[in-house]
């Protein structure tokens, strides 16, 4: 079998499992935690944080275990702009409306006033609906610490070498919550929500792989990302639907692991360079839900739905990392490192494409980047990084309201090898800060779903009062604006031997 | 074991102190969620959501077409004024709540001389009599077939002229005013339903089965009322009507109800010989439309009876010109077709009721005078029923049920 043969199995089934692979972006959002990865860990820091991202610079790496902890804060706010018009009148929860043909007007909205002031009993039957005020249930401002677990183990010099990484929440193991982009979030927390932060912060992220120093100058490694995927089905019987206390439940939970593959490829041509190429399948977390409901007449109905979380596309690296100068007892290089990720292929937590509302909110790719240095002086290493990331969200005029803005970051770190009782060690920090640039969205009424015809009458055949025009309870609309920062800080200690 | 102190427990310790530290900082306050408040002002004619209410300055004017002052428009400072409810930016007064502003004659109602829309009474001459003109509302419960035992709480509405002679009366002319009910669905008799059936059933002695009669005389305090059973039948023919009301069969003797084969597709057959179409839609059965959570509308055939007392639960005065009295319903249905609508609950759509056993019915009779042209009567009835044209009883019934709305209480 021919090499390229070999290639092209591998890039078979790399593509065969990661069509049902659960990700995690959080490995992207940190960047290297030790080793020296910082901001551009897809070209330099040859450590355990290598097996995600590049596990060609494996064999480069330092033998050893290491644990520590990050700590990442997510500060992202989002405001939403006043509303001087385009109430859902109070008549529409009545449920008698009907259009200019008496077919009456499907339940796809609730009061305006409902949502700002709730419903009380004595005017909604069931009790009432509770109060949900725009944008009062957002999900950023928290700070989330992890456990960091990296292994690098060279179990036949630098021709094997096997890597470990994991970030483990301490905390909620794995957090994935659904929320709608456009008009129907309106009936659960009625807010926005950042799209690629948030939950996407809390996932366990575990990386595993192998690599080889094939010759002097090339490496090759390839490594999976570990996660779950799920699926769950929920028959219910429903005895009175005025009080689910009765309800009967049975579950059916299935955790299946799956893994995504990672390749990279690392070539040094020479003592001074280093040039890396890396490819991230497509990652997601999958949950299927089956919902059934029986009546005691018989009649059963059931449904589907999969949430996709934690999307993470094709992502294609390149960089490289060149030595400046060198000195009797230090090192300095330059790092640029560079990569191209295909966002247009994202799927929200509903498992909806943004294009579903038409092509121009389709997500873009985006290339981004990173520059930094890294300065080694004896056992002590010191790292500067430079990075921007763009945002794939196109402007959200529409009934869509992704939440994600342009981002650069920078981030310093160092690190220092010692011994202790007999044991060499090397001890790290780095702390980096993420800055969202502001970013404002204005709505254009016409791309905006009218929940309310503009021939809906009573059953009287009374025009309803203030259905001319647009009707909407979209939490974005007319517009938001959105900006914050993300700090975090690493720990490490490794155990080198 | 020196190491194994580096490990796990350090580090958690230092990762939770890290953690708290940061979030003790109080990161950078552009990063706070908010919601803006829209530009317009209280005052302006657009209500906001967080307004009660918002009524443009002088837009509200009394018949002279003087400018009301806030107070009387029910909404001051963008807030319900006392004795108002608003909604959609209409405020009318709410009757019940003890206050009397705009409109109201008096409030609360009291069985007595105020009655359930917050007007003084029309003056009863003669004790315990039901003679004259009447509106009433008969308010039945039943409990939803399709297991979910929701409470669906239903009004018919009627027009009633009666003669009394000494204790006994009985009904002289009559109309019937359309079904609403109200519960997991919406369920309303379509216009053009109320209209073929506005003169059908007909509870005056022109019913070749008997009129509505019955006695009203004074007991102790009060009166004491009693009807006779009367039967109904909608979207089916008189042969499934009892021959005489005066037995007062039950419903369960009497020949089956018309079904279809397929109420998706009536043209499949079935017993449908006796079902007729009132409302000439071209569709077996009375159009009933149901909104809420099951949309859609279905042509159905209904039988049923009602029977009114008195009783120590609905004690009568003996000049209440509005009082209420305990209403004995039973009903029976079939869906002849069905017609969908959104959200596919068609199935749903096939579910009937029954009438509810803890949950006795009641009738409100309002009194609106002894004579055709009694105010009262004349601000109603916009012709002699049945003695005009269909719209113009079509209009009576909707100033009936405007006058007497539907409570959507499910007891």
């Amino acid at each position: 079998m021919s090499a390229r043969t070999h290639l092209r199995l591998t890039l078979l089934a790399a593509t065969l499992w990661s069509s049902h692979a659960a990700a995690s972006p959080l490995f992207e959002l940190a960047g290297g935690t030790s080793s020296g990865g910082g901001l551009a860990p897809r070209v330099t820091g040859a450590g355990a944080p290598s097996t995600y991202f590049n596990p060609a610079l494996l064999p480069h790496a330092k033998q050893g275990f290491e644990l520590g902890v990050l700590v990442l804060s997510d500060h992202i706010g989002i405001t939403v702009d006043g509303r001087g018009r385009g109430d859902v009148p109070d008549i529409v929860g009545d449920r008698e409306l009907v259009d200019q043909n008496g077919s009456p007007i499907s339940n796809q909205t609730v009061p305006t006033r409902w949502l700002v002031r709730g419903c009380p009993a004595d005017e909604c039957k069931g009790g009432g609906f509770g109060a949900r005020p725009r944008q009062a249930a957002g999900s950023s401002g928290n700070t989330r610490a992890y456990q960091i677990i990296g292994l690098v183990n060279k179990i036949a010099g630098e021709r094997v070498v096997l890597g470990f990484y994991a970030l483990v929440p301490l905390g909620t193991f794995t957090t994935a919550n659904s929320f709608y982009n456009d008009e129907r979030e309106q009936f659960f927390s009625n807010s926005l929500h950042p799209e690629l932060y948030s939950d996407r912060m809390t996932a366990t992220s575990v990386s595993f792989g192998g690599a080889s120093k094939l010759s002097r100058t090339l490496s090759v490694g390839l490594s999976f990302t570990l996660n779950l995927r799920n699926s769950a089905a929920a028959g219910t019987y429903v005895r009175d639907a005025n009080d689910y206390n009765q309800l009967l439940l049975s579950t059916q939970v299935d955790v299946d692991a799956s893994v995504s593959p990672h390749l990279g490829v690392n070539w040094r041509p020479s003592d001074v360079l280093s040039l890396s190429a890396t490819v991230h399948s497509k990652q997601q977390l999958s949950i299927d839900t089956t919902f059934s409901a029986l009546l005691p007449s018989g009649l059963e109905s059931k449904t589907t739905r999969r949430a996709v979380h934690d999307f993470v596309p094709w992502t294609f690296g390149a960089g490289g990392e060149l030595e400046l100068s060198r000195g009797a007892n230090s090192r300095l290089t330059g790092v640029v490192s560079a990569s191209y990720a295909l966002w247009s292929y994202y799927l929200d937590r509903h498992g909806e494409s943004p294009a579903t509302y038409g092509s121009y909110l389709k997500w873009k790719n985006t290339a981004s980047g990173a520059v930094g240095a890294r300065y080694e002086r004896g056992a002590t290493r010191l790292l500067a990084d430079l990075s921007y990331v763009p945002t794939p969200v196109p402007p959200q005029t529409g009934r869509s309201n992704y939440v994600d803005n342009d981002r650069a970051g920078v981030a310093l770190g160092v690190d220092h090898s010692f011994e202790f009782i007999g044991l060499r060690l090397r001890a790290g920090v780095m702390g980096q800060v993420q800055t969202l640039f502001k970013r404002d969205q204005k709505k254009v009424d016409g791309q905006i779903q009218d929940e309310l015809p503009d021939d809906a009458r009573t059953r009287t055949g009374a025009p309803v009062a203030g259905r001319a025009g647009l009707q909407t309870n979209n939490p974005g609309w007319p517009g938001f604006s959105s900006q914050g920062t993300i700090i975090g800080g690493a720990f490490t200690l490794g155990i080198l031997y | 074991m020196v190491v194994r102190r580096f490990s796990l427990g350090r580090f958690f310790i230092g990762g939770a102190a890290l953690a708290w530290g940061l979030g003790a900082l109080g990161l950078p306050s552009c990063a706070e969620d908010q919601a803006l408040h829209g530009a317009s002002k209280c005052g302006d004619g657009v209500r906001q959501p967080e307004e009660e209410c918002d009524v443009l300055a002088g837009a509200l004017v009394d018949p002279d077409g003087n400018p009301l002052k806030p107070k009387d428009t029910g909404c001051v400072q963008c807030k319900e004024a006392p004795g108002w409810r608003c909604r959609d930016n209409v405020c009318k007064e709410f009757c019940g709540d003890g206050k009397i502003v705009g409109d109201e004659e008096c409030d609360p109602p009291n069985g007595d001389d105020c009655n359930t829309s917050c007007r003084l009474s029309v003056v009863k001459k003669d004790p315990c009599s039901l003679a004259g003109h009447w509106i009433l509302r008969q308010t039945d419960f039943s409990v939803a077939n399709i297991g979910t035992k929701g409470v669906q709480t239903s009004s018919n509405w009627f027009y009633w002229e009666v003669a009394q002679k000494g204790d006994e009366w009985e009904v002289v002319n009559s109309l019937f005013c359309g079904i609403v009910v109200t519960g997991n669905a919406n369920v309303k008799l379509s216009d053009i339903g109320t209209r073929g059936l506005m003169h059908k059933n007909r509870q005056d002695q022109s019913n070749p089965r008997g009129g509505r009669k019955g006695v009203m005389r004074v007991q102790g305090d009060g009166c004491y009322m009693k009807s006779s059973r009367h039967y109904f039948i909608r979207g089916g023919k008189d042969d499934l009507l009892p021959a005489s009301f005066a037995a007062e069969p039950d419903l369960e003797t009497l020949g089956p109800l018309p079904v279809a084969n397929d109420v998706y597709d009536p043209s499949k057959g079935g017993m449908l010989e006796l079902a007729d179409d009132p409302d000439g839609d071209g569709l077996l059965g009375v159009p009933f439309e149901v909104t809420g959570l099951i949309n859609g509308t279905r042509s159905a055939v209904q039988r049923d009876w009602s029977a009114y007392e008195s009783d120590a639960t609905h004690a009568i005065a003996q000049f209440s010109a509005e009082f209420v009295a305990r209403s004995d319903f039973k009903n029976q249905e079939k869906i002849l077709h069905l017609q969908c609508g959104s959200g596919g609950t068609c199935p749903l759509l096939e579910a009937g009721s029954t009438p509810s056993l803890d949950r006795p019915g009641r009738v409100l009779f309002r009194y609106l005078g002894d004579k055709l042209d009694s105010p009262a009567v004349r601000a109603l009835v916009v012709e002699f029923p049945g003695g005009g044209s269909d719209d113009d009883d079509f209009e009576t019934c909707s100033r009936i049920r405007a006058a007497l709305p539907h409570d959507p209480a499910s007891k």
